[in-house]
């Protein structure tokens, strides 16, 4: 009698599991531009649907999201344990697709980490059962649920690796990876595809110099956004990036900081350079190389100023120190390497010869640039000092001072 | 990140405080849990206010939100509910500058009995939007330079600003002001420790 009773209980389960699954997919079918996933927390079942959709927004209430997840991962692993012939046999190829895909929607939604159930979509894709703009809208669904899903991020990748560059909404994929970030603070997986994204599409070095910086302004103890600002700086100067008739105005002021001023008889450009590269052969660089090296140089100019004023603004933060010290590094590291005729380093090699080994190569005394880097930055403290000692290689002076 | 997420103008009677203006912004909040989070904010400062001594200021973490109020001595007091890394002095001098001009557009006369509708105010928005930047805010401190930073009272949750004997769960569940849905919600993620752990 009671194995009746529980026969009975799980069945009428499972019919309210299956029905919920067919509501959360004709939201999926009916609304195209759904914008985002969340779990509604609601403890108790009030006898109406839990499948909740309002202006592109799908919500699930919690008392039902295990049970229907339970119900939807043992289908989608029974279905994995048959082989090739029984599921022929069970049903039409199609027909067996849409049921999976159903399936996978609703437990992916609800638990984006299974790998598992991410390659059954890869498979379906490969056979064309699915669509790759269904596709990447879903990966963008999960995304809103749960902004740091590496998952979601890897399968929009490898979709993309079936589309020419040209065909791909670049800066719709920034706004992906910005909303992530945005939602989660050091979003690793959402700033390494950012990335990704930077390496396949330079066109967007402009807009994303200016939508880092206005980032880093509003998440001001985010880290993350500061590397990426980094990496992007050092991709644009390895691409040669630049702005006709910048003014410069930020590598002028910091200069000015260091007590170098510019000579007021040659135009901007070449007063800089030869503050920056005194005694530099420029026949041996070509001319857009260093209109590019002084873009470059003032970005990094303006980045120092930026962190000053943060942390004026803000007290102290270890994310201002840090950048600060981070762009510094670049101007000097860039200084170094020109004179030194090396070409610059490639974001994506790793390796190289780094900053620090190749300093000892150079004599700094000679460079008015980097003595007065020197004498500027030893004066901020005994931890700055150390950092400068290990990575622009000031250890001279301070071994003169003992 | 640096955000405002709410303004609002109370009026300190004798046995609660009454809600003259509120504005909001939640757009960083998961789309269903807005209504949620909007009463929350609404009943953590009308909380704070009503334990809140006239001219007095305070600052009362809870989570990663701050919120800070200024009970004016006429009894007129302002709340803004943004992040923790949001400049406290910015915070107090848009908050008096808010009272400020909230005196001079509202007839003192209307601040015990007007209803929210009937209160002519409607700057509210404008400022939340404008000060999200706090950098717009460095002509104000200029000219309010006298404001004391040290007088103004931190407080770790707000169940440090509570008096003793009360009890932040029993007051979730006593309020009239939350609905059923709130309620259940704070239960839940409570236990759930999730994201919107407002209040």
């Amino acid at each position: 009698m009671e194995d009746e009773i529980n026969v009975e209980f799980n069945n009428e389960k499972k019919v309210l599991c299956e029905k919920i699954i067919r509501d959360i997919n004709a939201v999926f079918l009916k609304d195209a531009d759904l914008n985002s996933f969340e779990i509604i927390p609601k403890e108790t079942n009030c006898n109406k649907s839990p499948v909740v959709h309002v202006e592109h927004n799908l919500g699930l209430e919690s008392w039902c999201a295990r049970h229907v997840y339970d119900h939807a991962h043992r289908t989608l692993i029974s279905h994995r344990r048959q082989t090739t012939q029984q599921q022929l046999r069970t049903l039409q190829q199609q027909q067996q697709s849409d049921a999976l895909a159903k399936y996978l929607n609703v437990a992916l939604l609800i638990n984006p980490d299974v790998t598992t159930f991410w390659h059954i979509r890869r498979q379906l894709v490969q056979k064309n059962r699915l669509s790759i703009n269904k596709e990447l809208q879903f990966s963008a669904l999960v995304l809103s649920m749960k902004p740091k899903s590496n998952e979601a991020f890897a399968y929009r990748r490898w979709l993309y690796s079936f589309q020419s560059a040209d065909a791909i909404d670049w800066p719709h994929e920034i706004s992906i990876c910005e909303r992530a970030a945005d939602r989660c603070a050091s979003n690793y997986h959402a700033w390494s595809h950012r990335q990704w994204v930077l390496q396949n599409a330079p066109c967007l070095l402009q807009s994303e110099l200016m939508r880092t910086e206005k980032f880093i302004r509003k998440h001001i103890s985010d880290y993350s956004s500061y590397h990426y600002r980094q990496v992007l700086l050092s991709r644009a100067y390895e691409l040669g990036y630049h702005v006709a008739d910048e003014q410069l105005s930020s590598l002028r002021d910091l200069l000015a900081e260091y007590q170098l001023a510019a000579d007021p008889n040659v135009d901007v450009d070449e007063a800089l350079l030869q503050l920056l590269l005194p005694n530099h052969d420029r026949s041996s660089v070509s001319a857009p190389r260093l209109r590019s090296f002084l873009y470059c140089c003032n970005v990094a100019a303006s980045d120092v100023r930026l962190c000053v004023e943060q942390r004026a603004l803000y007290g102290q933060r270890e994310c201002f120190e840090l950048h600060r010290r981070a762009v510094l590094k670049f101007i000097v590291e860039q200084c170094v390497r020109l004179l030194l005729y090396l070409p610059p380093v490639s974001v994506a090699a790793s390796g190289g010869s780094q900053l620090n080994e190749l300093l000892p190569q150079f004599d700094c005394e000679s460079h008015p640039f980097l003595v007065a880097v020197r004498r500027a930055e030893t004066a901020q403290g005994e931890k700055h000092k150390r950092w400068c000692h290990i990575h622009l290689n000031f250890g001279k002076e301070r071994s003169q001072d003992a | 990140m640096v955000r405002v997420f709410s303004l609002s103008v109370f009026y300190k009677g004798a046995t609660e405080a009454r809600l003259l203006k509120t504005t909001s912004d939640l757009q960083s909040f998961p789309f269903f849990q807005r209504g949620t989070v909007n009463e929350f904010m609404t009943f953590a400062s009308r909380t704070i206010v009503e334990r809140t001594q006239p001219a007095l200021r305070q600052s009362v973490k809870q989570d990663a939100y701050m919120c800070h109020v200024y009970v004016r001595a006429d009894n007129l007091a302002g709340v803004l509910i943004a992040d923790h890394e949001y400049p406290q002095r910015v915070a107090h001098t848009l908050i008096t500058k808010i009272l400020d001009d909230f005196t001079a557009k509202v007839a003192a006369g209307l601040w015990p009995n007007a209803s929210e509708s009937q209160i002519p105010f409607d700057a509210l928005p404008a400022f939340l939007q404008r000060y999200q930047d706090p950098k717009e805010a460095d002509p104000l401190l200029k000219m309010q330079s006298d404001l004391d930073e040290t007088k103004i009272i931190l407080k770790n949750t707000i169940e440090a600003v509570l008096k003793r004997g009360e009890n932040l769960e029993d007051m979730v569940n006593k309020s009239e002001q939350l609905s059923m849905q709130s309620k259940a919600f704070y239960k839940t993620a409570k236990k759930t420790n999730s994201c919107c752990s407002f209040a």
